[in-house]
């Protein structure tokens, strides 16, 4: 609250380095393209003519984005991917969802897109691993299943008319998460990747699990609380082992993982493993909550950022 | 807000071993973050010349401030408050009304124009002092972040009906609490300072002419607050956002010229000229123009000593039984015992899992105003607290209230300087 002057130093430092973040060390390599609302799109030639796609709109004769984003370009089709939306869902991809509602032999889970997703009672599998029965008390027992406001992980399976997701958990991998924290970043952050399911190795033989959303959404958790899940045939027994108590060691680490995640979000790095690793070794040292809250960190990590780019620059110009 | 089961559990269970899903421990309070509108321009000026005058977003306000708590895109609960003045006579024997003037709206996309001023006559003197219901169009989802699970059902547009009704209920329960809150101030305590700071001046022309009907003249206030992001204890942040916006108003000089009867009472600002204005409101705009342009020392301050922050503590109930594990009972902060499962400053996730919330709203000596139990939350099993424990959670959050007002003061200090 006291804002010192080392602090504000501090602020101005961040403030400065995120700045020459965005300015000086664009790869230059391959040129990106910003644009925002209302702005020409650059070097679109009208003569050549062109197909506008999502996030644009002619005015006069001219191509203008109608968000602020990056250009991309399949040929004669421009389009503006912008870079804070909703998430888009693609088959494949794994996401982390809570489940909105239960209707009629299926889920409504939030996705953070701009539908809700469905999961289909056909298209998951009961925690024993045994083939459900399509009667009407496993109807009723949905909510045994997944409950309202359970948070889970699926995949998308298919995309329906509308770019709805309709989403499956016919894997042992997918299903209820606990005992770990839900961090929300934002979905253009996520890369599509071959794995989304991490143990992060943040002590020797001390792991975390992080489950990578591809829509934002992810799960930072101790370890088997997104995956390997014991198939027992009693349905009560995994509800107790979502409930055991996190010990206070495991809760710290998780809580600085998530909290990287979320720093990982304020400056809007890509999250991935290696990202998060990285803000977890330089923050050793400094307590969890520091992490958020110290511009002086934010700092250093920045700054260290800039380093790491315009060395890969310069030994590509070695090259 | 929807929270499964597994989560609600490991947040108690954060609670119960003093750490919290952010990594603050129970007593700790996000990062506060405050702008002052009338401040702010001189303060970035002697550290950094780029930045003038980025915070005057309500140009028509006397003071304004805004709080922000947290950072990143969750977590991060924003207010802002801005302070409009109004000049009102009354007679000396009429009935007063209230001094300060509780106004709440939640933001809203594009519902930005269309909001009442007052019907504020002056001249009437008598309570006008209903709050205007806000005229408000669209409903943006973001803000509906804490206003219940709006889980579907229904039409699209029944959606919005509800999540409408929801976010108004909200806003009604935000100002209440508020309300309640400086309403224990005792404004009308001629000995509060606030109060004082408030009255308009005895040194009018005339003055002892006539004795009877004789009107006098106060300042009215009227506070507007904008809840921009909510995640978790707004009400803590409209207090200190409130009470910085007091602290930042700058009302300008007035004086009470009287020409022949005394019915025609004139305001002048106290400016260079004296400029004979037929109407009062239109010369007081000019006048705080005036006076905002020119050095802010002859603005007259509000005294803010007494105005009460609120600091809101939730209970969590007992810790879980653990193998192998003793629980504490009690812990120990400055030679006093707390129970271990008392959290202040509670983000949004953690306000529903928690038993009871109780915000407690006390002055800079510790002297607590007002409690009250906030919020929807909690299982209805605990309605029935036990005095202990509840005293227990009274005393934390008075703890916490006085060193935010420790904090504030020393910003305030320093802004000063």
């Amino acid at each position: 609250m006291i804002v010192s002057e080392v602090e504000q130093q501090m602020r101005e430092r961040k403030m400065s380095a995120l700045q020459s973040l965005t300015t000086s060390s664009a790869p230059s390599s391959r040129v990106m393209l910003y644009t925002t609302p209302g702005e020409v799109v650059d070097g679109v030639n009208a003569s050549e003519g062109f197909l506008k796609g999502h996030g644009t709109q002619v005015s006069e004769g001219e191509l203008r984005a109608t968000v602020s984003g990056v250009v991309e370009r399949v040929n004669k089709l421009v389009s503006v991917k912008p870079m804070k939306a909703k998430y888009t869902p693609e088959t494949g991809d794994v996401v982390v969802g809570r489940i909105n509602m239960i209707s009629s032999k299926r889920w409504k889970v939030d996705i953070n897109s701009r539908q809700e997703a469905v999961l289909q009672l056909s298209s998951v599998n009961l925690p024993s691993g045994q083939q459900r029965r399509r009667n009407e008390a496993d109807e009723l027992n949905m909510s045994r299943l997944f409950d309202t406001a359970d948070v889970i992980s699926a995949e998308v399976q298919s995309l329906f008319q509308d770019g709805a997701a309709n989403l499956h958990a016919r894997s042992t991998k997918y299903g209820r998460l606990s005992r770990g924290v839900l961090v929300e970043v934002c979905p253009s952050l996520v890369k599509r990747l071959p794995q989304h399911f991490h143990a992060l190795e943040v002590a020797p033989g001390v792991f975390i699990e992080v489950l990578i959303g591809c829509n934002g959404f992810i799960w930072v958790g101790s370890p088997g609380a997104a995956t390997s899940k014991q198939a027992t045939n009693e349905k009560s027994k995994t509800h107790e082992e979502e409930l055991v108590v996190v010990d206070k060691k495991e809760r710290e680490n998780i809580v600085r993982v998530a909290n990287c995640v979320r720093v990982l979000d304020e400056i809007f790095f890509y999250v991935t493993p290696q990202s998060i690793m990285s803000i977890y070794k330089q923050s050793e040292g400094i307590d969890a909550k520091s992490i958020l809250t110290s511009d002086g960190f934010l700092a250093r990590v920045i700054e260290r950022e800039i380093d790491a780019r315009t060395r890969t620059e310069e030994d590509a110009d070695m090259l | 807000m929807l929270f499964s089961a597994p989560e609600f559990q490991f947040t108690r269970d954060g609670v119960c071993q003093n750490l919290r899903s952010d990594g603050r421990e129970n007593h700790e309070s996000r990062p506060v973050e405050i702008s002052l509108g009338n401040h702010e321009s001189k303060l970035s000026e002697s550290f950094n010349k780029k930045k003038r005058n980025n915070m005057m977003i309500i140009t028509r306000a006397v003071g304004q401030a805004k709080v922000r708590m947290g950072k990143g895109s969750c977590g991060r609960t924003e207010v802002v408050c801005a302070i409009t003045g109004q000049v009102c006579s009354f007679d000396e024997d009429e009935e007063e009304d209230d001094a300060l003037l509780l106004f709440m709206g939640q933001r809203r996309s594009g519902g930005g124009g269309g909001r009442d001023k007052t019907g504020g006559n002056e001249k009437a003197g008598t309570s006008t002092a209903a709050t205007m219901p806000s005229v408000e169009v669209y409903v943006e989802t973001m803000s509906t972040r804490n206003v219940g699970s709006a889980v579907g059902g229904g039409g699209k547009g029944q959606h919005q009906q509800q999540v409408f009704n929801e976010t108004d209920k909200y806003c009604g329960e935000l100002k209440r609490e508020l309300e309640f809150a400086y309403g224990s101030m005792d404004l009308l305590n001629k000995e509060s300072g606030l109060r004082k700071s408030l009255e308009i001046g005895g040194s009018s022309h005339g003055n002892g002419s006539k004795q009877g009907g004789r009107r006098r003249h106060r300042w009215k206030l009227r506070m507007d607050f904008l809840v921009l992001s909510d995640d978790g204890n707004a009400l803590d942040a409209l207090a200190i956002a409130g009470k910085c916006a007091l602290f930042d108003a700058r009302l300008p000089r007035v004086r009470v010229k009287r020409r022949g009867e005394d019915e025609e009472v004139e305001l002048v600002s106290d400016s260079e000229e004296e400029e004979d204005d037929d109407d009062d409101d239109e010369q007081l705009e000019k006048g705080k123009e005036k006076e905002s342009n020119s050095s802010s020392s002859s603005n007259t301050t509000l005294d803010v000593s007494d105005v009460p922050l609120i600091a809101t503590a939730t209970y969590f109930g007992r810790a879980r039984q653990q193998e192998g594990v003793t629980t504490m009972t009690t812990i120990t902060i400055d030679d006093e015992e707390f129970l271990p499962t008392i959290a202040i400053d509670c983000v949004s996730s953690e306000e529903s899992c928690g038993d009871f919330a109780l915000a407690v709203s006390a002055t800079r000596e510790g002297a607590v105003t007002s409690v009250q139990r906030v919020g929807g939350f909690g299982n209805s099993s605990a309605m029935a607290v036990e005095s202990d424990v509840s005293d227990n959670v009274i005393k934390f959050a008075r703890k916490h209230c006085v060193k935010i007002h420790g904090e504030i003061d020393s910003t305030k200090k320093m802004k000063i300087h």
